[in-house]
């Protein structure tokens, strides 16, 4: 009976805190150095008197206006695609989840783009996601719009017998998200004109020309998505097991799974709306937790975030280094650092795509 | 507590599988339902479990629909193992059972000392105590069978509904998990209904046999009475003999197919 209680929980518990303080202190050192490399020269000390020693100089202003929201907003947006992605795979019971991949993504760039060159036909303005486009609070509203739509649009094609066939649901994902990827890109080609580099730059997830303005109206969507997460933790556990197996346990699947996948929607399609959509996030990150922490839901969702965010920020600080003065968009990064990896957990596990 | 079928028409993709059925369930012993592929035995269980609603007719726990029951409400009465179910990947033994927890719980609550006993409890009468740490995708399909038992017994239900239990396990397996049911059944009063394919282990180990055919019952009782030749040539379509002897002195009926 004693041996019991030592078999139990403290080694995976260990390993969770374990995981939590390495990634912080990672994540702390990657926003420090992201913060002094680059094109630009900013040395240890400049960065010293940004918090000590405040003045004017050029260094300061490349650290305070350019590179700290920059990897601040590249830390949410991470933790933001990780968590949705961790949340769709988890419903959807699909290891290839990822909002990117089902259409949320898109949704919500074609309804930002659109937006955007909608109100600058009227009003003629030459910046690109700026507060002189719209205001840019409103951002994360249409995208969530957009991306909502497009959710509907393929629960719509993936209904079968009262229920969403997840299944389906991938497949109306993947050509849904083609149709306004390419929508995107007509009226981008069509109407981009002065705007049409910034544009394909952002289609591309980009964390370039980010300031403080792109981030304040991201946080009211991290704080609500993050406490909805929280509390939804049971049933999103148990949503993970078949839909018999869930409903014999007494949950209401259809409820949760709607609520679940309204929470990730929101979680990507407010980064969308700042960053553009970056793939692969959502899709590797929960599978790298899962390998960390094991499988319990809470540990899941904190080491995801973590994860996410550290990708976000090194991905950018890598995108911004190796071809200098040239930037790597931080999605083409994720792309180049996800797919290798997304591989290799494919093969250690061995999934067999049913 | 009753639980009761009146009069119930279940179907799929309106495909009428079961038409007018009538069934009323002992919570109290082993009820086991045989009869050919397609006959619509899973839809059966589905039907009386909730997890399929009749387009007709009404399923009635303590004479209440099934559908006015909360899903909560619903899950402490009753549990159903599916068919080759799948878990979620990273869970320890341990971490499965405990999610039998989750009608008992509020969505904040943390675990009382009860949800922590009834785990243990349930982990103990499977057997899958001593490898609660591992994780679920590493054990064996017996030992898998029985901590999905496992995780159905922690939800405290009256009435445990499995739908082929034994498929996929080996004869020694197969019996494990009968004689398992079986004490369930005996000490801790559970109710037991399953689906299953092998007549021999419904007749040994079931107190009722249902034998269903296109979707209606064709025979209800006590395999002794039930068991023959006719009805097997009925259900199956095959040839069978039927041996009749005795076991710890119980009289006890074998089915042996010898052609069709």
């Amino acid at each position: 009976m004693k041996t019991r209680t030592i078999l139990r929980g403290p080694k995976t518990n260990k390993r969770f805190y374990i995981s939590v303080f390495a990634l912080a202190i990672t994540l702390v050192l990657s926003l420090f150095f992201s913060q002094i490399i680059g094109a630009a020269k900013v040395n240890i000390t400049d960065f010293y008197d940004f918090f000590m020693a405040p003045n004017e100089s050029a260094a300061q202003k490349i650290i305070g206006n350019l590179r700290m929201p920059r990897a601040i907003i590249g830390m949410f947006v991470g933790a933001h695609f990780a968590i949705a992605g961790l949340l769709l795979q988890a419903v959807l019971r699909n290891p290839l989840a990822d909002p990117t991949i089902f259409g949320v993504s898109s949704g919500a760039s074609l309804a930002v783009i659109a937006s955007i060159f909608l109100i600058s036909a009227i009003m003629p303005t030459t910046t690109f996601l700026t507060s002189a486009d719209i205001p840019i609070f409103y951002v994360p509203f249409i995208a969530f719009f957009g991306a909502l739509l497009a959710t509907f649009l393929v629960f719509w094609l993936s209904w079968e017998d009262g229920n969403v066939n997840p299944k389906r649901m991938a497949l109306g994902g993947v050509i849904l998200g083609s149709i306004m990827t390419s929508a995107v890109m007509a009226i981008i080609v069509g109407f981009g004109q002065a705007k049409a580099e910034l544009a394909i730059i952002w289609m591309a997830g980009s964390l370039y020309g980010r300031s403080y303005n792109n981030l304040i109206p991201l946080l009211p969507w991290s704080f609500i998505c993050v406490i909805a997460t929280l509390a939804i933790i049971k049933p999103l556990s148990v949503l993970r097991f078949d839909d018999d197996i869930a409903q014999s346990m007494g949950l209401n699947v259809k409820l949760w799974r709607m609520v679940a996948i309204l929470i990730s929607v929101g979680f990507a399609a407010s980064a969308v709306s700042v960053v553009g959509p970056v793939g692969f996030v959502g899709l590797i990150i929960p599978h790298l937790a899962k390998l960390l922490i094991g499988g319990q839901m809470f540990k899941l969702i904190i080491v995801s975030a973590l994860l996410g965010a550290l990708l976000i920020v090194l991905g950018d600080l890598i995108g911004r280094s190796i071809l200098v003065p040239l930037e790597v968009p931080i999605g083409a990064i994720t792309s180049l650092i996800g797919v290798p990896i997304f591989l290799i957990i494919l093969q250690k596990s061995g999934w067999k795509l049913k | 507590m009753t639980l009761l079928a009146k009069n119930i028409t279940l179907s799929y993709h309106q495909y009428e599988i079961i038409n007018n059925l009538d069934l009323e369930i002992n919570p109290n012993e082993i009820t086991a339902i045989i009869g050919p592929n397609g006959c619509g035995k899973s839809t059966l269980l589905r039907g009386l479990t909730g997890l399929l609603m009749p387009a007709e007719g009404e399923v009635t726990l303590d004479g209440k629909p099934l559908q006015q029951w909360s899903k909560k409400t619903l899950a402490k009465q009753i549990a159903i193992l599916p068919q080759n179910p799948s878990a979620p990947e990273g869970l320890t033994v341990k971490q499965l059972v405990e999610h039998g927890r989750f009608a008992h719980q509020g969505l904040f609550s943390k675990p009382t000392l009860e949800d922590a006993e009834v785990v243990d409890w349930a982990m103990q009468q499977t057997s899958v105590i001593d490898y609660q740490a591992r994780l679920f995708n590493t054990l064996s399909g017996g030992e898998r069978q029985r901590a999905w038992i496992a995780l159905a017994l922690a939800q405290k239900a009256k009435i445990l509904f499995l739908d082929e239990p034994t498929t996929f396990l080996d004869i020694g397996h197969q019996l494990e998990v009968m004689e398992l049911l079986k004490e369930l059944n005996q000490l801790h009063n559970i109710g037991i209904v399953m689906v299953l394919h092998d007549i021999n282990q419904a007749g040994n180990y079931a107190n009722r046999l249902i034998a269903m055919k296109q979707g209606s019952i064709v025979a209800d009782g006590k395999a002794l009475e039930i068991i023959t030749s006719e009805l097997m040539k009925t259900l199956f379509n095959a040839n069978t003999k039927i041996i009749n002897y005795q076991h710890n002195g119980h009289q006890k009926s074998y089915c042996i197919p010898v052609g069709i």
